[in-house]
């Protein structure tokens, strides 16, 4: 039998060790009971919003949750990943209450992967790469101008600046990930993914004897001086990799 | 040719962005070298400059995101600084004669900013909002109002921030028309302080993420309103 193998890893930046202040990264993987399909969500807290992490929190668990609901109805991946970003927000508007909605600030990256398609939705500057039959897709939402400045799931301009999109199969693996990795990840120019440094990555998550989150070997590679001597941010990275066994060849 | 102008070339800011590619905080310095800052004035001008390249070096992440201009206005105007980081920035020992063509000074330091951030853009180096730090003890002897638009244009369009700091026998009213922000007034000749609170500013800028709330340090210290 084929199946997803799923690892992640999330370290704290130094700027959070250095404050004293909890990273404020989350994420969450979910694989279906019947395999055929997996969920990925990464939310990156806003800096200084006070309960930017309570709020990154809240996006993951409810992101998953509707995408789970999504898929159980037979929701296209598109869709769910889509309904996934609707039901994070509702989720973080009921646990800010009457506080402000922006101490909850937060961006936020769902994957609904199947071995067919993969459906990707994001708010921010988190952000998924998908390798379909060898070519590395990115999804990513919209940019601002300035690197200290993105919208969250929070931002009045959510709706205008989310960004959701179809990879067709047959797809090989998926990354999510927060901005923190994405100096390494992608292409400053073209913004376009590293192959070089996915497909490791993927080899990695492919190999792996069980479904880890977190995983030591990745939390290790994610706290690593090749990781951050690039960046002092927290960095959240969850992979998702098809084993295909010798009965699919 | 000058050391600057071939630092200045496409091809060797190429080099320097994919050596160093860390995010960058462009910082034009405008001083106003006019004569009248001749003395005391322009000597604690520069011994400001000093503490500032000093204080930025100290914080490793700055050092090489922090980066500076030096556009001064004393007769004529001048780019005494291209933008370099500060882990490369020399600071310069001025002299002060002449006018005062600040107007002409800020087109420049825009049309610099502009062009750096073509080339950030073409190199792929993601940004921090640039600033722009004005110092004067006069008034502008040139056409000004040109450049005042220019200033609130991009103000309005948050495509900068522009600081105006006036040293005794500033023209305050017409800096309050150039800067959106109001200018403040250094006390005496605090450029040291000045300076310091700006390397502590540019530090916090450079080092900061989305969602952040910059608050900046209180500029007590230094500045009367």
């Amino acid at each position: 039998m084929a199946q997803w193998r799923a690892v992640a890893g999330s370290v704290v930046g130094a700027a959070h060790d250095r404050d004293g202040t909890p990273g404020q990264d989350a994420f969450r993987v979910h694989v279906l009971d019947d395999e055929a399909t997996t969920i990925v969500a990464v939310a990156d807290g806003a800096g200084s919003a006070t309960e930017g992490g309570i709020g990154a929190a809240v996006a993951v668990d409810a992101a998953v949750d509707a995408a789970v609901v999504a898929v159980a109805g037979g929701a296209p991946p598109i869709d769910a990943a889509n309904i996934a970003l609707d039901a994070a927000l509702v989720a973080v508007e009921g646990a800010a209450g009457d506080s402000p909605l922006g101490d909850f600030a937060s961006t936020l990256a769902v994957a609904v992967v199947t071995r067919s398609e993969t459906g990707a939705a994001v708010i921010g500057d988190s952000a998924i790469v998908v390798s379909a039959a060898g070519d590395l897709e990115v999804v990513t939402g919209e940019a601002g101008e300035y690197v200290n400045e993105t919208t969250f799931l929070t931002s009045k301009a959510f709706n205008a600046a989310r960004r959701a999109s179809t990879v067709s199969g047959p797809i090989d693996g998926v990354a999510v990930f927060s901005d923190g990795l994405a100096l390494l990840a992608l292409d400053a120019a073209t913004g376009w993914p590293h192959a070089p440094f996915f497909a490791p990555l993927f080899e990695f998550a492919r190999s792996a004897e069980d479904s880890g989150t977190p995983d030591e070997a990745l939390q290790s590679f994610l706290a690593s001086p090749r990781v951050r001597e690039r960046t002092d941010d927290d960095v959240t990275l969850a992979l998702v990799a098809w084993r295909a066994t010798d009965a699919d060849g | 040719m000058s050391d600057q102008a071939v630092l200045s070339s496409p091809a060797l800011d190429a080099v320097e962005f994919a050596v160093n590619p860390e995010p960058r905080c462009a910082c034009v310095l405008l001083l106003d070298t006019s004569g009248s800052m001749q003395g005391a004035a322009i000597s604690a001008l520069n011994e400001g400059l000093r503490a500032f390249a000093t204080d930025v070096s100290a914080d490793p992440l700055a050092r090489q995101r922090v980066e500076v201009a030096v556009v001064t206005f004393g007769g004529a105007v001048q780019v005494v600084n291209e933008f370099a980081t500060v882990a490369n920035f020399t600071p310069p020992t001025l002299g002060a004669d002449g006018g005062t063509p600040m107007g002409h000074a800020i087109e420049v330091a825009l049309d610099r900013l502009e062009a750096r951030k073509e080339s950030y853009r073409a190199n792929g180096v993601p940004y921090y909002r640039p600033w722009v730090f004005l110092v004067t003890d006069g008034q502008p002897t040139d056409e000004w109002k040109a450049a005042a638009q220019r200033v609130h244009d991009a103000e309005e369009a948050n495509g900068l921030a522009f600081f105006a700091v006036g040293v005794d026998g500033a023209d305050m009213t017409t800096l309050g028309k150039i800067a959106v922000r109001t200018p403040l007034r250094l006390q005496g000749l605090a450029f040291t302080e000045l300076f310091l609170w700006l390397s502590r500013s540019q530090r916090q800028v450079s080092s900061s993420r989305p969602g952040d709330h910059l608050s900046l340090p209180p500029v007590q210290g230094w500045a009367s309103i």
